[in-house]
């Protein structure tokens, strides 16, 4: 009985081992977003997941300090939205959805077009 | 799932029975004679096949990793119910019950004769070896197994309104770059255990939250260990702060803030580093003169 039921638990720590693997990819899906300032007056946004998946259709809102909604947009295919730099403070709101929505504040943006 | 578990306990207790009946010893004490040898050999391939059946049976219902748990579960059970079964056994031979004493103190040299030989040396040493390695090799992976993080020295501890909290890394080490090379970082939380009936959801990000809309990634598990993965904004700077937006079930909202150098030291570390040295080709802030800080008052 020795050999079959080390075989058994083998194969259940492999099973525990896999469901491990599993669940930290599933896990490992959050929202991510990068802003940069590809013209004078241009930002470009681009939102995604930790994956790498895109997300074509997330809304993205970009908010003044004092909590207006200065720019609300839908990403496009390429998983990007361009926007007009606002005049005063802002930041990027990326929601995808409750619990999920990453920041950029406007000092974090650079120059460059977005990757 | 109650008839699954009836039918796998009964298909081990017959798999087990028919190994019985394979084996010379337990065939006559059952049978109260001996099989011939194909008929015993039949006994051991339908005994496997039923514990085989038993443990599909397991898996197929019930997934592999709790399938081949409950299996070995269950063998245990009917195993332990034949041993205590045998020796009540109605039908067992007599002489076998109440063998005569004199008698057999006469043949002790043909009875252990009549005993079956003895496995060889080298395979009952592997056998000894196998069996301490076990608790080596335990003790080994027991050494190899890393501290929950939540135990570890570097983890903090807070309060956030009414509710303490103990914060720490997933991993003592730089963030993890995830796509488009945006730096992200795991954390694990865990409340005090009344606390955790009163929370209804928790959020964690560096810098202050604008609004409840914009607090953070919420963490991941209604209680004990919760844990979140967020993105670390570009500018983190050794000042920079995490905060703990945490909204109670009354609808109350507490923030604790905790400085990310003492949290995450290693990542901190490494935007400083990050920042002395940029690779080539990396762009430059925007040209303003507070791009590196952020404009806000952090309290």
């Amino acid at each position: 009985m020795t050999s079959p039921h080390f075989a058994c638990r083998a194969r259940q720590t492999l099973a525990a081992a896999g469901a491990l693997l599993l669940s930290a990819s599933a896990f490992a899906h959050n929202p991510v977003v990068e802003c940069r300032q590809i013209s004078a007056d241009t930002i470009q946004c681009r939102g995604a997941f930790s994956d790498g998946s895109l997300a074509p259709g997330v809304r993205l809102d970009v908010m003044s300090y004092e909590d207006k909604v200065l720019v609300s947009g839908k990403l496009d295919k390429s998983s990007m939205l361009s926007f007009k730099k606002p005049k005063g403070d802002f930041f990027v709101l990326f929601d995808a959805g409750p619990g999920h929505v990453v920041e950029v504040d406007h000092a974090e943006i650079v120059a460059g077009a977005a990757r | 799932m109650t008839p699954i578990h009836l039918a796998i306990l009964l298909i081990s207790l017959a798999g087990f029975a028919a190994l019985a009946l394979a084996t010379e010893r337990h065939a006559e004490h059952l049978l109260g004679r001996l099989p011939a040898p194909q008929w015993r050999l039949l006994a051991r391939v339908v005994g496997w096949l039923l514990l085989a059946s038993a443990l599909a049976l397991g898996v197929v219902n019930m997934g592999t990793g709790v399938g081949i748990t409950l299996w070995l579960g269950w063998l245990s059970i009917a195993a332990l119910a034949l041993v205590f079964a045998f020796p009540k056994w109605p039908w067992q031979p007599q002489q076998r019950v109440a063998p005569a004493r004199p008698a057999r103190a006469a043949k002790a040299g043909a009875a252990a004769q009549a005993l079956p030989p003895a496995p060889p040396r080298t395979r009952r040493r592997i056998a000894a070896a196998l069996l301490a390695a076990v608790p080596v090799v335990f003790l080994v992976a027991l050494q190899f197994t890393p501290v929950k993080p939540l135990l570890r020295d570097d983890a903090l501890d807070g309060k956030a309104g009414p509710w303490t909290f103990r914060i720490a890394e997933t991993e003592r080490r730089v963030p993890d770059l995830v796509a488009m090379d945006i730096p992200m970082k795991s954390y694990q939380l865990r409340f005090c255990a009344t606390c955790d009936e009163q929370i209804r959801a928790a959020y964690l990000k560096v810098n202050k939250p604008r609004s409840l809309r914009a607090a953070g990634i919420v963490l991941n598990g209604v209680r004990w260990d919760r844990s979140v993965d967020i993105q670390l904004p570009a500018n983190t700077t050794p000042d920079s702060i995490l905060w703990l937006t945490v909204v109670g079930k009354d609808g109350e909202v507490h923030q604790a803030q905790l400085r990310l150098a003492d949290v995450s030291p290693a990542t901190v570390a490494w935007f400083q580093q990050r920042e002395e040295t940029p690779p080539a080709g990396r762009a430059s802030p925007a040209a303003s003169p507070t791009a590196s800080t952020i404009e806000r008052p952090l309290k």
